[in-house]
């Protein structure tokens, strides 16, 4: 049950990755003795609206999304295995129970990296003069809340014994070996 | 990866705890290094002056200082500590394993390997701002990529290596509980329930000729 709940929440992290990607990281409007100009920025690079109305991408996008997405395929990889986990070999189950964290992580550091940069531009302050309007887009809270949702998901999908409580049988070191072990010959119960 | 030619005897499993606890260490030691160093640097010659722009992980600084550099930078280096201060938790968890409770081990490792992941994560979003300021195709501008990028990357790496190596793979010899004196009973999980034979074995009637004691 509970792993189920924690597949579910890395799809759904996976989900609104890919939503919030397309969306505005941020926008700001500048309104400058009576023009309006804006700028929008997703993950996929920034574009201005000219005061005409007009709208210009940048020249070299910023490709921000690229991690982010990454980390959305990771993350349905992740929650596939997980699912499967029961026909899978103890090694692989392990690695995608190690995967979903991998992705899970991954998507806090682009997320935050990019939410650094974000705080950043609603923050500045106007060197131009007018009036600058910025505020954080829903992509910007869509990418949070994946983030939020992954790290549940992938912490829900993790198994509490993760260290056996017993020593592995084959360490042959301590255990006793198939055959039993060679006892001292007064205590033999060999003819 | 690491684990194939991990097998062996008991000590291996100190040896890759400890070799993964220093990779976890060296990771966030890097980190904190390359958060002081710049990440690209960008050399503008748009007029006879010529301009140095440096991209550290806490903003834009200009050789030439104009406006004494009242713009807000952009933090992204708190991300990358966030990270290595995590790494260098998990790094001593993962070195204290052995004396800590059974139930620390999952945690250590989801944080080992997680931190790890956080500052990939991280380190690849400010390599997309690398990648574009070394595709500008404008030839007054020459960019290269600072030692802070590269030292990024290779924390990423170590990170990640120490924080697979974190993990129990299972088949892999586990630490060798402290021995107590007397016998040592291993339990067994039982899936099936009562199927298997109790842990100090069945009774059973002794046929030897000095049996029957």
């Amino acid at each position: 049950m509970k792993r189920l709940a924690g597949v579910t929440a890395l799809l759904a992290g996976a989900v609104l990755t890919a939503t919030g990607s397309t969306g505005s990281l941020y926008e700001t409007t500048r309104i400058d003795s009576g023009y309006r100009s804006g700028y929008r920025m997703t993950l996929w690079g920034g574009e201005y609206t000219t005061p005409e109305g007009a709208t210009e991408v940048g020249d070299v996008p910023i490709l921000f999304g690229v991690p982010a997405v990454v980390a959305a395929v990771l993350l349905v990889v992740a929650a596939v295995l997980v699912l499967a986990t029961r026909r899978l070999p103890a090694g692989v189950a392990l690695g995608a129970r190690v995967g979903a964290v991998v992705a899970a992580g991954l998507l806090v550091g682009a997320v935050w990296t990019v939410g650094q940069m974000v705080r950043a531009a609603t923050e500045e302050s106007d060197p131009v003069g007018g009036t600058l309007v910025a505020t954080a887009g829903t992509g910007m809270w869509l990418l949070i809340a994946a983030a939020v949702v992954a790290v549940a998901g992938a912490l829900l999908v993790q198994q509490r014994p993760e260290v056996p409580a017993y020593q592995p049988l084959d360490d042959d070191d301590t255990d006793t070996p198939p055959m039993g072990v060679r006892i001292h010959p007064s205590v033999s119960t060999e003819e | 990866m690491e684990r194939a030619s991990d097998e062996g005897g008991p000590r291996s499993g100190r040896v890759r705890r400890t070799v993964g606890a220093v990779a976890l260490g060296a990771g966030a030691v890097l980190a904190v290094v390359a958060s002081t160093l710049p990440v690209f640097v960008q050399e503008l010659a748009f007029t006879a002056q010529r301009e140095t722009f440096t991209l550290t992980l806490w903003g834009f600084e200009s050789s030439l200082d104009h406006n004494g550099g009242d713009r807000a930078g952009v933090g992204y280096g708190v991300p990358v500590i966030a990270a290595a201060v995590l790494l260098a938790v998990s790094a001593v968890l993962v070195l204290a394993a052995p004396r800590l409770p059974a139930r620390f081990a999952g945690p250590t490792s989801v944080a080992a390997i997680g931190s790890a992941a956080v500052l990939t994560g991280s380190t690849w979003t400010v390599g997309q701002l690398v990648l574009v300021a070394l595709s500008s195709g404008d030839t007054a501008v020459k960019t290269g990529v600072g030692s802070g990028m590269s030292t990024l990357v290779i924390a990423c790496v170590v990170a990640l290596a120490g924080g697979l190596l974190a993990q129990h793979w299972p088949g892999l010899v586990s630490e060798p509980r402290p021995e107590p004196g007397g016998v040592v009973v291993y339990r067994l999980p039982d899936a099936e329930g009562g199927a298997d034979t109790p842990p100090f074995g069945v009774p059973v009637r002794d046929d030897t000729a000095e049996g029957g004691s």
